[in-house]
């Protein structure tokens, strides 16, 4: 249950930072609080009390020893992209930086309407 | 006779990854390749088309049989989906020969491979993470596409691009995760099973969270910021590829979702609604736009508007307009990028203002763009015209007049500002020193494509509806998909 | 292969290859069109009195192109006046730029047209409507620079009217799941009556805006005076027809016609009918106002054009026999005199060079073959006998008289009486008076482009004398509609109130004509020719530059008097209203802020709003 929460409270002060903080580094951490955010859902999803990792170190163990392998792929695979997209989410705030001489997103509208 | 479909994946990523040594050997060859390698995916495509069209194509990978393993699932919606994205892939790849002198250019041929690759992977893919995967690839490589010119604008789209697109995609993750939670399988067809003994008040849940990530790729207002600026600051094939390629997966894996996992009847009429909030709201804001491209961008929202009102009929007939409206959809806007490309690039400018004369400077490049303009109006022999009549058709035959009523008003507005930019073109004297420079043949023969396309369709449009009649079929009965998907393991 | 998609072919083939061949040569480009059309057209020809039909799916909808007695009636006026503007634009756009533009858009329009009289099914018909439309719009931007706002307001005033019938005719498809006209026929009157209401609102706009009826005309004067002089005679002549062949169908193949009994009736006009008679009237009356006050010869004729088809237009609504007969007849004659004025007109431009009636005079020694087409063409519209014109406006006269419709009858009346100032206005201020010193080196215009006005003067001369061939044809048209076919012999019309004999009214016109010329040319033999200056100027001898020839402010009195009705343009209620909207609908783009994190929220906002109904999307 407490992975859930802290799961949840993640993503929470994820989109908080998203929506509020201006400085968009800030807000590129917040992206990326989300997205651990999830990723500690989804392996808490697969969690089962007492159980081990699922490989077979061990010729005593079998398949109901494991804990669910699925969502440890699927977050490997999210931990994968996550970092993908925020090395480019970073790369582009310097490039934005370049051009503009700020990181608040407020004054980076020059695209509207 | 087709290879083995799983290479439509496989193939343009691994020449994605090996485009940059060989830029080392041959700088020159580098843009050749998404050619050869997209001209392979449609030869693909086209070769498939016979077999899905009788029953779907299961291709199992590491002999794992579906539910288990993961699966590309080649029924006839996603072969027809992968048909456009190969088309329109070939097309800008074609035009890219030329266009792109921009360096680094191999990364930018990368980059579009990717795109390419993994809007394929998402239409065939038979399992949702892969399905999130495939779309993450594309999102990523558009991101770094839409900052590839490196210039203020370009670095400001990128990044609400990827604002909202990172929001999307964690929306995804956690719809994913709530719908594994719940049915304990990844699997589409298995899902669409098992969701049935599910809680409908969780299984609402994840359909929100999944209809609003892919909301913001299929450009669903309010979910669609991203969109007018990305369009107009990318590289111009790009625009074309954004229109034709990338939103077009979105709105498959909307249409999936509504249609075959879930079964909410109520999701239909919120489509609808949706679509038609989209469209008015896109064209009402394109009419007074300075910006070429970015009139461009919002057309193109308001065109995938009709498509969701189509879905949300969820009849037959309507999800055929639909499909239609994104096949005609995905031949004419790239049609009027690149054009729109050109012009800029001639023009020197991104104003619509600047484009005076440019009709006789320009005749050849104006008249793809006058050709385009028609074509998205609607306006016969064209084939806009049909998608747009079926679309319209069916809407009045369920009783919502209004939303009809509403769409041809959007209609009205889009013909007079398309009129006034072709008006431009064509009737103001051009600017005193107007360059006349040459339009390579390869930008001349990708339009040509597109154009002749979309005048064959539109005097014979059976020859594309024989082929969508199947798909608009799977979608309505989710039942073909699953025992299709369900049975070939055994 | 089959007649009609064959003919439509060759119409369709004569425009690409007139565009591709255009290239290399003027003469090929002008003769692959005329030739294209003058086949077309006799294929056409053959088919009079068959009823040849075609038909196929497309999409799943049955699609059926046919022939029939009405369609065939405006099928002949689409050919004969494009052939014989096509061999007129041969001369007349020699020189000029984009020809082979010029043929293709002329070629699409014909076959669009023909389309649409073929069409058996509300589908094909509203395709080859939309066709008409952009190729049509293609033609009135030919002079590219100054036509670009008229084009425009044409092409989103069309669209406005397709969309009308669009909607329409797939409200028709909901309800009875086909668009074959027989279909619809059937089943219209199991439609309720609010229903039947609204389809016939909105078939009327859609059909009306084409026919240039008040309150949608406003693009009409724009668009005819800027496109090409040939073409615009095409666009009056057929084009606009295309509207008032909707209407017939509308009334009698729809069977909009059957509303008439459930509804109130006005005096045997039913209540929709009786109303869209009265906007046929007042378009008569004040497009003729208008068309009096104008300076641009095609201007006026293009006010004129409008008027004339609030006439036809009146007359279909009364749903009588007379009335349709009327209507028929008035749209085949107003195809032949404004074809023949819009290309005189377009002739005296090409060696003129200007449009502007107060700038021209005396041209009838330098142009008599146009003066005379002029002449004849005015007779015609005015409606005296002894040519063609009369036996419509008496038709019509003979209809509203026919309903008691005293009302419509004084309008009309009216209407023709004043229509008379700007047609004595047309051919006194080109014709006739001074001539401006350098018109003096103008010389007629070639035979090919003569011999198109002389023929279609001709016909109005025939058909003086012998409408009953034209009314035969008429009646074949009225019984496919359901209609009584209208009493006639061979040059007696019959009716209640009284027969008229064509050639008797021939003949004493004749003799009278004859006794005139005598009595000049005997008693006044030897008449003192009087010189244009020698006027009663008081003793006082004119010197050259004084103007005597009064063009400018011709009917000042006049407009004074009318501008009551004048003052309020419905075009500018039009702009402004568009201008109101555009900046109404430009306040949506700031919905895009421009900030990311709005976008954000957007989609925040959107996840909690789509929580919140959520119990609505299960």
């Amino acid at each position: 249950m407490i992975y859930y929460v802290a799961a949840i409270s993640l993503i929470l002060i994820g989109i908080y930072a998203v929506l509020v903080k201006k400085n968009m580094i800030k807000i590129v951490l917040g992206l990326t609080l989300i997205d651990s955010g999830v990723n500690i859902l989804l392996v808490s999803l697969g969690y089962v009390k007492d159980k081990t990792a699922p490989i077979f170190s061990n010729p005593t163990l079998t398949a109901g020893d494991m804990v669910d392998p699925v969502p440890q792929a699927l977050v490997l695979t999210a931990i994968v992209i996550g970092v993908a997209v925020t090395a480019l989410a970073l790369s582009i705030v310097i490039r934005i930086y370049d051009h503009h001489k700020t990181l608040n997103i407020n004054k980076i509208r020059e695209l509207k309407w | 006779m087709y290879l083995d479909p799983v290479l439509m994946i496989a193939l343009p990523l691994f020449a994605a990854f090996l485009i940059p040594p060989l830029a080392r050997i041959s700088k020159g060859l580098v843009k050749y390749v998404p050619v050869l390698i997209i001209g392979f995916n449609l030869y693909e495509t086209v070769m498939l088309l016979p077999h899905s069209m009788v029953k779907p194509v299961i291709v199992i990978i590491a002999a794992w049989a579906p539910p288990l393993g993961i699966n590309l699932t080649i029924g006839p919606l996603g072969n027809v989906l992968a048909l456009i994205i190969s088309l329109v892939g070939f097309v800008v790849a074609v035009y890219n020969i030329r266009f792109v002198e921009e360096e680094p250019n191999e990364k930018y041929h990368m980059l579009f491979l990717l795109l390419t690759a993994g809007a394929t992977g998402m239409v065939l893919t038979g399992d949702i993470f892969n399905l999130f995967v495939f779309l993450e690839i594309t999102s990523i490589s558009s991101y770094a596409l839409t900052a590839f010119l490196r210039d203020r604008d370009g670095a400001e789209a990128a990044f609400k691009y990827l604002l909202i697109g990172s929001m999307a995609s964690t929306f995804i993750l956690l719809g994913i995760a709530l719908i594994y939670a719940t049915t304990g399988t990844l699997n589409m067809a298995q899902i669409a099973v098992r969701l049935k003994d599910v809680d409908p008040r969780i299984a609402i849940m994840a359909l929100i969270l999944l209809i609003t990530g892919f909301g913001i790729e299929a450009e669903m207002f309010p979910l669609n910021g991203w969109a007018p600026d990305a369009y107009s600051q990318a590289p111009t094939p790009i625009g074309a590829a954004f229109g034709g390629i990338v939103v077009k997966a979105g709105v498959y894996a909307l249409a999936r979702l509504i249609y075959t996992i879930f079964s909410f009847q109520g999701i239909f009429h919120f489509i609808l609604i949706a679509g038609i909030i989209t469209l008015l709201i896109a064209e009402m804001s394109a009419i007074r736009q300075k910006q070429l491209k970015r009139m461009l961008a919002f057309s193109s929202i308001g065109q995938m508007g009709l498509v969701l009102i189509a879905l949300g009929l969820a009849t037959t007939r309507g999800v055929e307009g639909g499909l239609f409206q994104m096949f005609n959809h995905a031949m004419i806007k790239p049609l009027l990028f690149l054009s729109a490309g050109y012009l800029v690039f001639y023009s020197g400018s991104k104003n619509i203002e600047d484009m005076d004369g440019m009709g006789r400077v320009k005749p050849l490049l104006s008249f793809f763009f006058a050709f385009g303009a028609f074509a998205i109006l609607g306006l016969p022999p064209l084939s806009g015209f049909w998608s747009k009549f079926i679309i319209l058709s069916e809407t009045i035959s369920h009783g919502f007049i209004a939303v009809a009523t509403l769409a041809l008003f959007g209609s009205i507005i889009e013909a007079v500002y398309y009129l006034r930019v072709v008006g431009r073109l064509y009737f103001k004297a051009p600017h005193d020193g107007a360059k006349v420079q040459y339009v390579p043949k390869s930008a001349l023969v990708a339009m040509s494509i597109l154009a002749l396309i979309t005048l064959v369709t539109g005097l014979y449009p059976d020859l594309v509806m024989t082929y969508l009649k199947p798909a608009a079929a799977e979608l309505i009965d989710k039942s073909i998909y699953i025992k299709a998907v369900l049975s070939a393991g055994l | 292969m089959e007649t009609i998609p064959f003919i439509l072919s060759i119409l369709f083939g004569a425009a690409v290859l007139a565009y591709l061949v255009g290239k290399f040569n003027y003469i090929l480009k002008v003769g692959v069109s005329i030739v294209g059309l003058i086949w077309a057209g006799w294929l056409f020809l053959g088919l009079q009195g068959t009823l040849s039909s075609f038909t196929f799916k497309m999409l799943g909808f049955d699609i059926i192109w046919r022939i029939n007695p009405l369609s065939w009636l405006f099928g002949m006026i689409i050919f004969g006046l494009a052939i014989l503007t096509a061999i007129f634009s041969g001369s007349y756009m020699k020189g000029k730029e984009r020809v082979d533009f010029y043929c293709f858009a002329m070629c699409i329009t014909v076959a669009s047209m023909f389309g649409i009289v073929v069409s058996g099914d509300l589908l094909s018909f509203f395709f080859f409507w939309e066709i008409m439309t952009w190729s049509s719009f293609l033609m009135v931007i030919y002079y590219r620079y100054e036509a670009q706002a008229a084009g425009l307001r044409y092409f989103v005033m069309s669209m406005i009217g397709a969309y009308a019938m669009l909607t329409a005719l797939l409200i028709v498809y909901a309800q009875l799941g086909s668009f074959l006209f027989d279909v619809l026929s059937a089943g219209w009157s199991g439609f309720s009556l609010t229903l039947q209401i609204w389809l016939f609102v909105l078939f009327v706009i859609g059909f009306a805006v084409k026919a240039a009826m008040m309150p949608l005309h406003t693009w009409a004067p724009d668009a005819y005076t800027i496109s090409p002089a040939p073409f615009t005679a095409l666009f009056s002549g057929a084009l606009s027809k295309m509207g008032i062949y909707g209407l017939a169908l509308l009334f009698f193949v729809f069977g909009a016609g059957k509303l008439a009994s459930s509804v109130i009736t006005i005096q045997g006009v039913s209540l929709p009918g009786y109303i869209l008679a009265w906007f046929g009237a007042i378009t008569a009356l004040l497009a003729t106002f208008k068309a009096i006050v104008q300076d641009d010869a095609k201007k006026l004729l293009a006010y004129s054009s409008i008027g004339q088809l609030g006439y036809i237009i009146l007359g279909f609504s009364l749903s009588s026999s007379m009335g349709v007969t009327a209507g028929l007849y008035q749209a085949v004659n107003h195809s032949i005199f404004k074809g023949m004025l819009f290309l005189a007109v377009g002739a005296v431009f090409y060696r003129t060079g200007t449009r502007k009636l107060s700038e021209m005079g005396g041209l009838i020694t330098r142009m008599p073959y146009t003066f005379f087409v002029v002449l004849l063409g005015i007779i015609t519209v005015a409606g005296m006998p002894p040519l063609s014109g009369f036996t419509g406006k008496w038709l019509i006269y003979e209809a509203l008289i026919e309903k008691h419709l005293i009302f419509l009858a004084v309008v009309a009346f009216g209407a023709s009486t004043a229509a008379f100032l700007y047609l004595y206005r047309i051919i006194f201020t080109i014709f006739l008076g001074q001539r401006p010193k350098r018109f003096d080196e103008v010389k007629e215009v070639p035979w090919m482009m003569r011999a198109p006005m002389l023929i279609l003067a001709l016909l109005t001369v025939y058909l003086g004398f012998y409408p009953y061939q034209l009314l035969d044809l008429i009646n074949q048209a009225q019984v496919y509609m359901g209609i009584a076919p209208f009493d006639l012999s061979h040059s007696m019309l019959f009716n209640s109130y009284g027969n008229v004999s064509t050639i008797t009214v021939m003949n004493i016109v004749a003799v009278v004509f004859f006794i005139v010329f005598i009595l000049f040319n005997t008693l006044y033999k030897r008449s003192r020719k009087v010189g244009l200056k020698d006027i009663h100027t008081s003793g006082e001898v004119p010197g050259e530059e004084i103007n005597l020839h009064y063009a400018v402010d011709f009917y000042q009195p006049f407009a004074r008097g009318v501008s009551i009705f004048l003052k309020r343009s419905v075009s500018k209620i039009y702009a402004s209203l568009a201008d109101n909207l555009e900046g109404l609908f430009d306040v949506m783009r700031y919905v895009y802020t421009g900030n990311g994190q709005t976008y954000a929220l957007f989609v925040v906002i959107a996840l909690a709003f789509l929580f919140l109904v959520k119990d609505f999307l299960v």
